[in-house]
């Protein structure tokens, strides 16, 4: 993806349109940051407890109707809140309503996972930047084919944890194809692993990997491009 | 273990019971759909205790908990819990800190192998080898197609886990790990569920049957023939190493059957 595909009225409108899902997640992550923040900046201790701010601003955004999440939360760093060494605070979209997701915190329980390896919440940590991880099958939380847009949560130069918010692969693609479609040439939209989250071409549907380079335009600072597709199939 | 058990065990353990390979290394506790309910609630529960899922001396959640997990009523919860409760399964305590808890049992493991491949024809088996076997082949074919590098070096990881697990109950559940990474790799939901359903159905089965040291080391040869040839994107190598560990599995479940004839 070294050369430059130019952008046109369609492609545009795919950025544009990019931008409302994207902008969705991250907004959501930023707002939940922000708010996990002020808790860390005003407490010299923070449990459990003190992270009722996430549920106040996750649950309506769940539960809008035209809304595109369908999970969001706040996952704390390794040894950061005063009761819990490992802690998720994250809901999800079940039957209509905002659910937690309980998961086994207990280093010592049969099925504790450390998340502190998972691309979310490495990738944020790592960097200092947000992230979008997937197309992936998550099994997890939303048991679902998923994008999982988090953002570091950092206090006075201290890492704290994640903020984020997940979007089904059908969501996006729900909200995406009809201007992908529009642009009337073959493209798709990778992440910076090659993989397709999503493409008119049935020979690059999502999850594939793209290993030809292929003209590329990065969306904004996105671990996202848009790609011009061959019309060989060089996809696996 | 139990997504509703957590004010039991938070109490208990200032932590959290609860599964995170939930619906893969649980999936024990999907919910239940056809032949007599307290039965079937009766056999999870004692699966989960033979493969040490439920560990000795843990508490299961309350009635009305487990009639929500497995979508029941607690008249067929309690059914079922009376039932364990004669065989020696779990055992009971009244009052303040009471419930219902696991008593694990050494040599039942054996016991119930037998008992359910006394269930199933040579056909039958057959037929769940050649389904399993249909998931797990394509699971790795595609997984070596759409693998990235951090795909094949997480696959990696889980070998080692599997590799370095002790004892029946954590070696199960990575191997359990391991394939449901390898349906996650290939980028499919349906996979996914299918092998989650199918390591509800014959998971058990096999690693009650073959979950001594010899098996184990089969078991991981296979798994990394599986990710080495994921890791050359070598399609059809992935395939064939996973479709001949099932074609294996399947032939050493028939052998025992076979022998119960004797």
């Amino acid at each position: 993806m070294s050369t430059d595909l130019a952008p046109d009225a369609g492609v545009d409108a795919v950025l544009e349109q990019v931008g409302v899902v994207v902008g969705a997640a991250f907004g959501l992550a930023d707002r939940i940051a922000a708010d996990v923040g002020a808790v860390f900046t005003d407490q010299p201790t923070v449990r459990r407890g003190d992270l009722g701010a996430v549920t106040t601003l996750v649950g309506p955004a769940l539960e809008d109707p035209d809304g595109l999440i369908q999970g969001a939360g706040f996952v704390a760093a390794v040894d950061t809140l005063a009761d819990s060494r490992w802690w998720l605070e994250w809901f999800m979209l079940s039957n209509g309503s905002a659910e937690r997701l309980i998961v086994d915190t207990d280093p010592r329980g049969e099925n504790f996972y450390d998340y502190g390896s998972l691309p979310w919440y490495d990738v944020p940590r790592t960097t200092g930047r947000r992230h979008i991880t997937g197309p992936y099958v998550d099994y997890l939380c939303t048991d679902d084919y998923t994008l999982t847009f988090t953002v570091p949560v950092v206090v006075d130069d201290r890492f704290v944890g994640v903020a984020g918010a997940d979007v089904r692969v059908f969501t996006f693609e729900k909200a995406i194809l009809p201007c992908l479609r529009a642009t009337h040439r073959k493209v798709a939209i990778v992440n910076d692993q090659g993989r397709v989250v999503l493409s008119n071409s049935a020979h690059h549907v999502s999850g594939t990997l793209l290993r030809a380079p292929s003209p590329s335009y990065r969306i904004e600072d996105l671990p996202l491009s848009v790609v011009e597709l061959h019309h060989s199939r060089d996809t696996g | 273990m139990f997504r509703s058990c957590v004010r039991v065990t938070e109490k208990g353990r200032g932590g959290m019971a609860l599964r995170f390979y939930g619906s893969g290394a649980a999936a024990v506790f999907a919910p239940l759909e056809t032949l007599s309910r307290s039965e079937l609630v009766e056999r999870r529960l004692t699966d989960a205790i033979a493969l040490g899922l439920l560990p000795d001396s843990e508490q299961l959640p309350g009635e009305s908990d487990l009639a929500g997990i497995f979508g029941v009523s607690t008249t067929t919860v309690r059914e079922a819990l009376s039932s364990l409760r004669l065989r020696g399964l779990i055992h009971t305590r009244r009052g303040r800190g009471g419930g219902s808890f696991v008593r694990a049992q050494e040599e039942m493991s054996a016991a119930i192998v037998r008992d359910r491949l006394e269930e199933l024809s040579l056909a039958q088996l057959r037929d769940l080898g050649d389904h399993y076997s249909a998931i797990a082949g394509t699971a790795a074919r595609l997984a070596a197609e759409r693998a990235t590098p951090d795909d094949v070096q997480r696959l990696g990881v889980v070998c080692d886990s599997l590799e370095n697990a002790e004892g029946l109950g954590a070696r199960r559940r990575a191997d359990a790990q391991f394939h449901i990474e390898v349906a996650a790799t290939a980028q499919s939901t349906r996979l996914y569920r299918a092998e989650v359903s199918l390591q509800a159905e014959v998971g058990t089965l096999l690693w009650l049957a073959f979950g001594d040291d010899e098996s184990h080391r089969r078991t991981v040869q296979s798994c990394r023939d599986v990710v080495a040839a994921i890791e050359r994107t070598n399609g059809d190598a992935a395939r064939t190493a996973a479709e001949e560990r099932v074609a294996d599995s399947t032939a050493r479940l028939i052998d025992l059957r076979l022998a119960l004839e004797d």
